[in-house]
């Protein structure tokens, strides 16, 4: 895999207050993100990490505290250059509807005077990459794309100038729950191959501890708990946390279910072995010491399957 | 009406002529105008009402005004045609920009363009169709408006329709006046081709 071309990100002690609030919409929230890493922002509605999200590429100037992109002080930046560098994917998708899909995937690159057949060869790479076939897709105008179809367009589009960071605000919560996995899977693909680092937020809890390596809770603009998904599921920091995420529940389909319902074909790795009938939360402790791969051997000590601690919650996700 | 054809066309041109001219300088100051009515609402609000009394004061009366301070001519009838297409315009440009969905400012915003960049890529562009709409609306009253020049010897098919009244002359008024509604049947149709073609996208 390519090494990281991600900008770490640092929220110091960010606070946002909208005018006319008595309230902080964001209260000193400070955390890191390293480069190339994939962190989901959750929490309900109005907990503020849409604003939190927004203080990354300034469309929200904080009213204290720091918000670091690359070891530079946003501040210090030019808002306009800064957002060129960002991708920003949101849940109305926001497609220019008077430009074909082309000229939309081209808007970044042109604002970067990107000559032309740069452009055009960049268009269909990224065309491909969110699997849309550039011969069908190029000369469509938005209104002739489905939900899914748009949002891969807005995918492509945030994407298009290389950035090295990805900001996603809900951007598959208007897409159905067959096209929302699909989704999910490609930009999980998309950001480790590329080495992006992307800040995704959302209030959906499966999607959450699908797609992050970390996750950084919020309530009512406080960040609660940030820590990789299994912590969270395993050792919740406050009472909230565990009705968010229904941890109790969690922990319960986890040993509803066992290694055969969960497991993937045969992968290389080190990684401890267990029987085809061992309920996933026993599992779960092999990967709370710190395995990546655990191996399903059936009756026969043959090794019938892989588990990663993804196939795991996909498991239990939505189920 | 047939022996005097040439009339006619030549009246029918300049007549044309004034409702482009004014049709012009009507759209450059509406822009902007307009833009700044959708960008500060605190701005929109006298500026349509101040347009919007502009408006219902009677053509004829503006005219008259006009003609007892800067004599008469083409002048005061194409001032007094802009002043009327500007209420028009103006609340038309700021209503298109309004409808332009959030989502896509936002967009643009986040994309990284400058705010002239936002407005000329995306925001003009999208609410154009719209524009368009409202510039037709405009030239077609214009096409009627445009007849008062005749009255101040500022030329056009409004000459023959004066003329005719004064001397009763039932032949010459048709003369003016059927043209007139001709010409703004052809250029109403002609506008809503061009919107239907603008507008592919939609």
């Amino acid at each position: 895999m390519n090494s990281p071309a991600g900008a770490p990100v640092r929220f110091e002690r960010v606070s946002v207050r909208y005018s006319g609030s008595q309230t902080e919409a964001v209260d000193a929230v400070a955390f890191d993100v390293r480069p190339g890493e994939f962190v989901v922002l959750l929490g309900p509605s109005g907990c503020g990490k849409s604003t939190l999200l927004r203080t990354v590429n300034r469309l929200v100037v904080p009213n204290a505290g720091r918000v670091l992109v690359g070891d530079k002080d946003t501040a210090t930046l030019d808002a306009v250059q800064l957002r060129r560098r960002i991708g920003y994917v949101i849940q109305a998708v926001g497609l220019f509807s008077h430009m074909t899909v082309a000229q939309n995937v081209a808007v970044v690159p042109s604002l970067l005077h990107w000559d032309r057949a740069r452009i055009d060869a960049r268009i269909d790479e990224l065309l491909h990459m969110v699997r849309l076939d550039p011969a069908r897709y190029r000369d469509r105008f938005p209104k002739e794309l489905s939900g899914g179809e748009q949002q891969r367009v807005g995918v492509a589009r945030a994407l298009a100038a290389e950035p090295e960071i990805l900001l996603m605000d809900e951007p598959f919560a208007a897409v159905d729950a067959i096209v929302r996995h699909a989704l999910q899977d490609e930009i999980a693909e998309i950001a480790r191959r590329l080495g992006t680092t992307v800040l995704f937020v959302t209030h959906d809890v499966d999607e959450a501890l699908r797609l992050a390596a970390r996750i950084a809770i919020l309530e009512r603009g406080r960040l609660v708990q940030y820590d990789a998904p299994l912590r969270i599921l395993t050792a919740p920091a406050a009472p909230f946390v565990e009705s968010l995420l229904d941890t109790h529940d969690v922990v319960r389909r986890l040993s509803l279910k066992c290694a055969r319902d969960a497991m993937q074909p045969p992968r290389d790795g080190a990684g401890p072995d267990v029987r085809e009938d061992v309920s996933l939360r026993e599992i779960l402790n092999d990967f709370l010491r710190g395995a990546a791969t655990v191996h399903v051997l059936d009756g026969n000590a043959r090794r019938i399957g892989s588990l990663s601690f993804g196939d795991v919650v996909a498991a239990v996700a939505s189920s | 009406m047939f022996a005097h054809m040439h009339v006619v066309m030549m009246d029918t041109g300049q007549h044309l002529a004034l409702v482009a001219v004014a049709l012009a300088i009507s759209i450059a100051l509406a822009l902007p105008l307009g833009v700044l009515a959708a960008r500060h609402p605190t701005i929109s609000a006298p500026l349509l009402a101040a347009l919007g009394v502009l408006y219902t004061i009677p053509s004829l009366a503006i005219l008259a005004l006009l003609v007892a301070y800067v004599g008469l001519g083409a002048g005061p009838a194409l001032v007094t045609m802009v002043a009327y297409a500007q209420f028009v315009l103006v609340r038309n440009v700021a209503a298109a920009l309004h409808g332009v969905p959030v989502a896509q400012s936002d967009a643009a915003m986040g994309l990284g363009m400058s705010d002239a960049q936002r407005l000329m890529r995306v925001e003009l562009p999208s609410a154009f169709p719209v524009i368009l709409g409202g510039v037709r609306i405009a030239a077609v009253a214009l096409i009627a408006i445009a007849s008062l020049a005749g009255y101040v010897n500022g030329g056009g098919l409004g000459t023959m329709i004066f003329d005719g009244l004064q001397r009763d002359y039932l032949e010459e008024i048709l003369a003016g006046s059927i043209p007139i509604a001709l010409l703004a049947i052809a250029v109403d149709t002609g506008f809503r081709l061009i919107e239907r073609r603008a507008s592919r996208w939609r």
